[in-house]
């Protein structure tokens, strides 16, 4: 396992209208990360003497060269835990990171309210990567302050400061469904800014509602976001519409989509600020989902369990695009519907209209010849 | 909105890697040569009234095409195991991957991306974020 997710806290200073996180004064013990983290080097020590001892010999550079170890912060909004945070990042590097073969790198998802110089320099001198949750020119509307106030001023001014350290900094939006028709103008505002990566995801959950014109409105300007992310592809142009970039890339490859989701615990290992772990940030804190703790490790029977329950949904056995599909993301069936086994029509509408998207500016920019396109995305 | 399932898809009209590999490495062309003549014969194969051209197929006429056969007769699809039959085109001279493949130049990579794997920030990453978004999903193995 060499990806760990710590929840350092349930508490947030926004109150976004989709979030369904219960807002919680729950924080992290320090002592808590540090036992998590400890617990990741104790396997990769035994994954360290299993490969020595099957493979003394190998002069495979792949072999010698360094595994990378991600450990993310999560939250509510983490940097409410800065301190903790920062002691764990120092901690990681000094048990992870000073192991022969291994280095260790950090993610932290943030509203960037409490982003400052000084926590950006210590992102920087540790290898943190920082995606900024930001829903563009829907930012005031949807993601308010604990309180009400707007947000979307302070935020941009913190966008533009993240962006002077980090120019490669990712954008984190979600597409309520009320708020639709502003996706690619909010898409074309983080262009003009100096963003060249926007994940986007549309809400879900019982705090919205999607209807069949918010839907088709959200299409079109998912189009528009296409002929945008083929415009800046051009020349020597880069700009990753990162919801297409994986549909391709995984047809490149020929790879399942659902292939490198979390999968109950094997990719990834989400810890709860109380130590219990969780397959995704999905399902922290839901009853039965709940796989180990710090304390007592993994339950590897929960997971058998858990796997099993994540089967290919009925509807979806008679589909030619199964395969490029998230149709068995057990958290985004389970976030949509309610069960693991079943498909939102949402999910299913999304998945086809990003797949065709995606394929119709593949083809568009290869048929152009753009070298830097077909360079990233046939990269062996 | 509708959950429906999708028969017969528009099959995505540029090639797999392991097509391009198969390409570029067997006639040492550059790999983008190799991506937009395979994107090329596809795109030429299906305007020649054969709306089944799959993966698979742009690499195999592109194969034959270059040695030296008639590459608009019979093509076995291998990749999914089942046999395609493509019908002649009208006019070969009108061949757009010819003039792709001799027009084509060695592509330039670009180091800010791809050199040094993860050593600085600004490289192209395989990290995953928390909250349903892969970056890049290749797992990391190394």
């Amino acid at each position: 396992m060499r990806r760990l997710t710590l929840v350092m806290t349930h508490q947030c200073n926004f109150d976004c209208k989709y979030c369904l996180q219960k807002h919680e004064d729950v924080f992290m013990p320090v002592e808590l990360g540090e036992k998590a983290i400890e617990r990741m080097r104790q396997e990769l020590l035994s994954e360290s003497s299993r490969k020595d001892s099957s493979d003394r010999s190998s002069d495979d550079p792949e072999e010698t060269s360094s595994t990378k170890v991600q450990i993310s912060f999560y939250g509510g909004e983490p940097l409410l835990a800065r301190d903790r945070i920062e002691h764990l990042v120092k901690y990681a590097n000094e048990r992870i990171g000073g192991m022969p073969g291994y280095s260790v790198r950090y993610e932290i998802t943030t509203n960037g309210l409490l982003l400052d110089e000084s926590f950006l320099s210590f992102a920087k001198k540790n290898r943190i990567l920082l995606a900024l949750s930001h829903d563009g020119l829907a930012q005031d509307q949807v993601r308010l302050a604990r309180g009400g106030k707007p947000t979307r001023e302070i935020v941009d001014q913190k966008l533009e400061m993240l962006l002077r350290a980090f120019p490669e900094t990712i954008i984190m939006m979600t597409i309520h469904p009320d708020y639709v028709d502003q996706v690619a103008d909010s898409i074309a505002f983080f262009h003009e800014k100096g963003i060249r990566s926007v994940s986007l995801v549309p809400a879900h959950g019982e705090r919205v509602s999607w209807t069949e014109e918010k839907f088709r409105r959200f299409s079109q300007q998912m189009e528009k976001v296409k002929v945008l992310y083929e415009r800046w592809n051009q020349g020597d142009g880069y700009f990753r519409v990162i919801p297409f970039e994986n549909k391709i890339r995984n047809y490149i490859r020929q790879k399942d989509a659902d292939s490198a989701m979390c999968h109950f615990g094997c990719h990834k290992l989400m810890v709860d600020a109380d130590g219990k772990y969780y397959p995704c940030s999905h399902f922290i804190g839901r009853d039965g989902f709940c796989i180990g703790s710090v304390e007592d490790d993994v339950d590897e029977a929960k997971i058998r369990t858990l796997e099993s329950r994540r089967v290919e949904p009925e509807i979806c056995r008679a589909c030619d695009l199964r395969f490029r599909c998230r149709h068995t993301c057990a958290c985004a069936n389970h976030g949509h519907t309610g069960s693991m086994a079943e498909v939102s029509a949402l999910q299913c509408e999304y998945e086809k209209l990003t797949i065709r998207l995606a394929d119709e500016a593949a083809a568009a920019m290869i048929r152009e010849e753009n070298p830097r396109f077909v360079e990233r995305m046939y990269k062996p | 909105m509708k959950h429906e399932p999708v028969r017969k898809p528009v099959i995505p009209s540029y090639p797999t890697l392991s097509q391009v590999s198969k390409i570029s490495c067997m006639k040492s062309i550059p790999k983008l040569a190799a991506v937009t003549a395979i994107t090329a014969t596809i795109a030429l194969a299906a305007s020649c009234g054969d709306d089944k051209s799959s993966k698979g197929s742009g690499a195999n006429i592109l194969m034959d095409m270059m040695a030296g056969k008639d590459p608009f007769a019979t093509t076995e699809e291998i990749l999914e195991g089942y046999v395609e039959v493509y019908t002649e085109p009208t006019d070969p001279t009108t061949d757009p991957t010819e003039e792709v493949l001799m027009g084509e130049e060695t592509v330039d990579t670009e180091e800010v991306y791809w050199a040094g794997g993860m050593d600085t920030y600004t490289e192209e990453t395989d990290y995953m974020i928390d909250g349903d978004v892969a970056v890049n999903t290749e797992p990391s193995e190394t």
